[in-house]
């Protein structure tokens, strides 16, 4: 006969049942929620991930970062005036760590001729769970992709008209017409000072510098103006860190032939540009894209039609130019 | 490694497993010592050297409490061997005097820790512009101070272990390691609760071996946290910032600043409870019973009360350090006499209550953060509530004259409701940015109050989408239906775990899949800080 | 304990002092009435009340109240 098992013993393997369950559950939702979802169309709401609704090899230019990528350059109006294709993959308050993800993804659909990394990110401290997190994203791609579920019923794509421009006729540019002045003028003050980088951030840095030369891709470092968030100490960081790893950088903070005029050009008193900034920086930035980097005009390819019909769209969002409230 | 918040993947899936694999394996009696050096690691990853802050607290508060002791002992001696009753008193008194001294050296150590570091550069700031407005050329420099994580939470805990010991409910400890952990234990150091002595040394020294119950309540308790803090509390995170932050930039009228009110306060109890569950499951997990922190506060009919239902263990801090020692003060006393006599039975208590109640929120104001917005948040609280205890009688009166039952449900819906308005109302301003952002706010909601915003769906431009409407209401129901459970006396994980099997799991099942899915987290969202870890 | 009785009913009338065990925990007395009591008690009884007494066990129920009442005239 056979002794009946503990029941303490008993209790406690139910317990770890139930907790890899839990885990089998996961992997099953991972199933559901991951970016190979038969219906991608889907993936164009959720930011910041509508590039992966663009048509595989398309862009010409990739510009990755945290808020200041996507106040400050529009693919639009680039490509009105240049020619080439381009996309802003960013989100708020992004942390470098998730730069790295989202380059790697962003890198398997798309073969641009330059990506862009804004350089604010770099010096947003991590915590501890930052990598942790994008380790678990990659094993369980439902923690990556879980806020898909907003578009499993597809009567109501695209109804919110903030989410669909955002993501896709603006091409992750993000348009605020406020204007809220910065006083600070000389925030650009030559100094030999360096403000160093988080621990373990630069390895974020190096591994997006890899991920771009194994895909043939040149990495450039951009730093978007912000007279809040950016200095001549983190200028000289970058400098550094761009010899280090034989990178081009071009901070948009000393160009003054940008003209920008703080007391007008920014929303939140400094820390991004608005609309008008964002214009007048954009035509700066991708002038020296265009004299710096051999990029075809397609604005006659015809399988770039879409592009041309875009400046409808944008005008119709940045026509009103006081706020919605 | 760094945390920043116990709801992070690193306390979850790294730092606790592995204290509980630790204590589980080692013997009993070497497992006190895995909490303590678990709570120290704890601190050093938040505070690095900061930890020094709080070794001089355990080690001034574990010396005072043997010298309070000492000076006990003493006098029982002398009391023994004293002839009458006069010699008797002679020697209480004497020795009450030197007892007393050493309890304030005690206070004087660790308040004084906690004001230099968190409230005198407040008050340079204060006396630099004091200054100014005297056209005086002179300005002091503004010192500043790195704090320590948890120094206002471990500070009142310090002080009530030797103010506990000074008035004899507790013996004191010999054994220093008992003190350190009571102090340190890292659910708690964070956000509290603010634990007492009497309630969790002797567990946390135990080393009671691990219970099943207590690990699966415990960890369901966590998983309750997790849900409420991030599907609700991360997600309202997004509308209450542009509320808070853009209000005078674009203009909002005063629904929209109402609806932030009420929004940032269900994110602050959702956000803080969410947390506090994480804090009492894990302490739950060890068998030790944190205090509670919450109950249902917003069943509340009065401001009192609420304050006796959320932040419980500050209250009551307050309430046993600073409302009776005031209102039980010789003179104190003698004044509620007169005054009984002259104001009559209602009155009478009030004037003595009064000036405790300014201390306590003076105090309460001030132990949230050194601004003037802070300030006015108690003063807020100490007007309702010294209001409310002067209208009392005449309420009462009139509500019998017009008939209307305190206790018929009406009555106290309209009494909820009206308690919870004032609660946002004075979390809007602990929220503002300042005084002067305060008043604008409070000025705006008086006197451009429309729905128009709200009805007009611009309020859907604030960064919430329907889909995101939906899930919070769904989630805030569920909080909701736990709350009335929990407010009948019924405790929902005992409700769920008398069930069967296949009932139980699917319901845990359906709370992990939930959370999830429906979280707000990931690129896009920015998770709130601790709220309460700044304090 | 009859003198107790009618300083409890001086102080909050509408209660039955006499059966009630739950003064504190159903908020029959508040913090206002407990501050009016103390001072009444001190005054009648002629004894002092310290801080620590103040907790619900000794409140909850006159007869609790009484039996501290006592105890404390004891120790004088």
């Amino acid at each position: 006969m056979q002794k009946k098992m503990n029941p303490t013993l008993k209790k406690w393997l139910l317990g770890i049942a139930f907790v890899m369950a839990a885990v089998a559950m996961v992997v099953l939702l991972s199933v559901f929620f991951n970016e190979k979802t038969p219906d991608t169309d889907a993936l164009k709401d959720v930011k910041p991930y509508g590039l992966l609704a663009e048509p595989d090899d398309t862009i010409d230019v990739l510009i990755f970062g945290d808020s200041e990528a996507f106040s400050t350059f529009s693919p639009v109006q680039m490509w009105e005036e240049y020619g080439f294709s381009s996309y802003v993959v960013s989100s708020a308050s992004q942390y470098i760590s998730l730069t790295d993800s989202f380059v790697k993804q962003s890198l398997a659909h798309q073969k641009p001729k330059v990506v862009f990394l804004e350089t604010n990110a770099m010096f947003r401290k991590m915590t501890a769970d930052k990598p942790l997190e994008s380790t678990l994203e990659r094993i369980f791609p439902v923690f990556q992709y879980h806020n898909l579920w907003k578009n499993f019923d597809p009567a109501n794509v695209n109804e919110n008209e903030d989410d669909y421009f955002w993501n896709n006729a603006l091409k992750g540019f993000k348009y605020i017409s406020i204007v809220n002045p910065s006083k600070k003028k000389d925030y650009m003050k030559a100094t030999g000072k360096r403000k160093p980088l988080p621990a373990s951030n630069e390895s974020y840095v190096e591994s997006i510098i890899n991920t771009c030369k194994k895909h043939g891709v040149e990495p450039v470092f951009v730093s978007a103006p912000s007279t809040v968030n950016w200095n001549y100490a983190k200028h000289n960081t970058v400098t550094d860190l761009a010899k280090k790893y034989g990178v081009k950088y071009i901070d948009l903070n000393l160009e003054n032939a940008i003209g920008l005029d703080w007391s007008k050009d920014t929303c939140d008193r400094g820390d991004h540009v608005n609309y008008f900034g964002a214009t007048k920086t954009t035509a700066y930035f991708g002038n020296y894209i265009k004299n710096n980097f051999e990029l075809a005009d397609r604005r006659n390819d015809p399988a770039y039609s879409e592009w041309n019909t875009l400046h409808e769209k944008y005008a119709e969002v940045t026509a009103g130019s006081k706020s919605k409230i | 490694m760094k945390f920043t918040s116990y709801i992070s993947i690193a306390y979850l899936a790294i730092f606790l497993p592995a204290v509980i694999l630790l204590y589980t394996i080692l013997p009993k009696k070497v497992r006190p010592f895995v909490l303590l050096a678990a709570s120290f690691t704890f601190f050093w990853f938040i505070s690095e050297w900061l930890i020094c802050y709080i070794l001089i607290s355990i080690v001034s508060i574990y010396l005072i409490a043997l010298w309070l002791n000492k000076l006990k002992d003493k006098r029982n001696a002398l009391v023994k061997e004293a002839e009458n009753k006069e010699q008797k008193k002679a020697i209480k008194k004497k020795s009450g005097r030197n007892q007393l001294l050493v309890l304030l050296l005690g206070v004087l150590i660790n308040i004084g820790i906690l004001a230099v570091i968190k409230y005198s550069p407040f008050f340079f700031v204060n006396v630099n512009l004091f200054l100014k407005l005297i056209h005086s050329s002179a300005r002091v420099s503004v010192p500043a101070f790195a704090a320590p994580i948890g120094l206002s939470f471990y500070s009142l805990q310090a002080v009530s272990y030797i103010h506990d010991v000074y008035k004899e409910k507790i013996k004191a400890d010999k054994n220093i390691g008992r003190v350190a952990l009571f102090m340190s234990f890292f659910p708690v150091i964070m956000e509290g609760p603010i634990c007492r002595y009497a309630d969790t040394a002797e567990k946390l020294w135990s080393g009671e071996r691990l219970h099943y119950r207590n690990v699966t309540f415990g960890a369901q308790r966590i998983a309750f946290g997790i849900l409420k803090k991030i599907v609700i509390a991360d997600r309202l995170n997004i509308i209450v910032t542009t509320i808070f932050k853009d209000h005078e930039a674009f203009n909002y009228d005063g629904g929209l600043i109402l609806l932030g009110a009420i929004l940032y306060t269900i994110e602050l109890y959702t956000e803080f409870s969410g947390t506090i569950d994480v804090v009492i499951g894990s302490g739950e997990m060890f068998g030790v019973t944190i205090p509670e922190n919450f109950r249902q506060p917003f069943f509340a009919k009065s401001i009192s009360e609420f304050w006796q239902r959320w932040h419980i263990t500050l209250g009551t801090w307050f309430r046993d350090y600073i409302f009776y020692p005031v209102t039980m003060s010789k003179p104190m006393k003698k004044m509620t006499k007169n005054c009984r006599k002259k104001l009559g039975r209602d009155y009478g208590p009030l004037p003595a209550s009064i000036i405790a109640f300014f201390c306590v929120w003076l105090c309460n104001g001030l132990w949230h953060g050194a601004g003037w917005e802070y300030i006015f948040f108690g003063m807020y609280h100490f007007a309702l509530i010294s209001l409310g205890s002067l209208i009392l009688p005449l309420s009462n009166k009139l509500l019998a004259k017009l008939h209307i039952d305190r206790h018929k449900l009406p009555y106290k819906i309209f009494t909820i409701l009206r308690t919870a308005l004032l609660v946002c109302i004075g979390e809007m301003i602990f929220n503002s940015r300042g005084l002067h952002d305060a008043l604008g706010m409070l000025k705006t909601l008086f006197t451009r109050f429309t729905f128009k915003s709200i009805f007009d769906g611009s309020v859907l431009s604030l960064g919430l989408d329907g889909h995101d409407i939906i899930i919070l209401c769904v989630t805030l129901a569920i909080v909701l239906t736990v709350g009335i459970l929990k407010e009948r006396g019924k405790d929902p994980r005992e409700l769920i775990a008398s069930t069967p099997i296949f009932v139980r799991w699917p319901i845990y099942m359906l709370l992990v899949v939930y959370t999830v899915v429906f979280g707000a987290y990931g690129a896009g969202y920015i998770p709130i800080d601790p709220i309460y870890a700044n304090f | 304990m009859e003198t107790l009785i009618e300083i409890l009913e001086d102080i909050q009338p509408d209660a039955d002092y006499e059966t009630c065990t739950t003064l504190i925990d159903d908020h029959i007395l508040g913090s206002l009435q407990i501050i009016s009591l103390v001072a009444e008690i001190e005054d009648e009884f002629d004894i002092s009340i310290p801080t620590v007494e103040i907790k619900p066990e000794n409140f909850n129920s006159a007869a609790a109240l009484w039996a501290m009442i006592q105890r404390l005239q004891d120790e004088d």
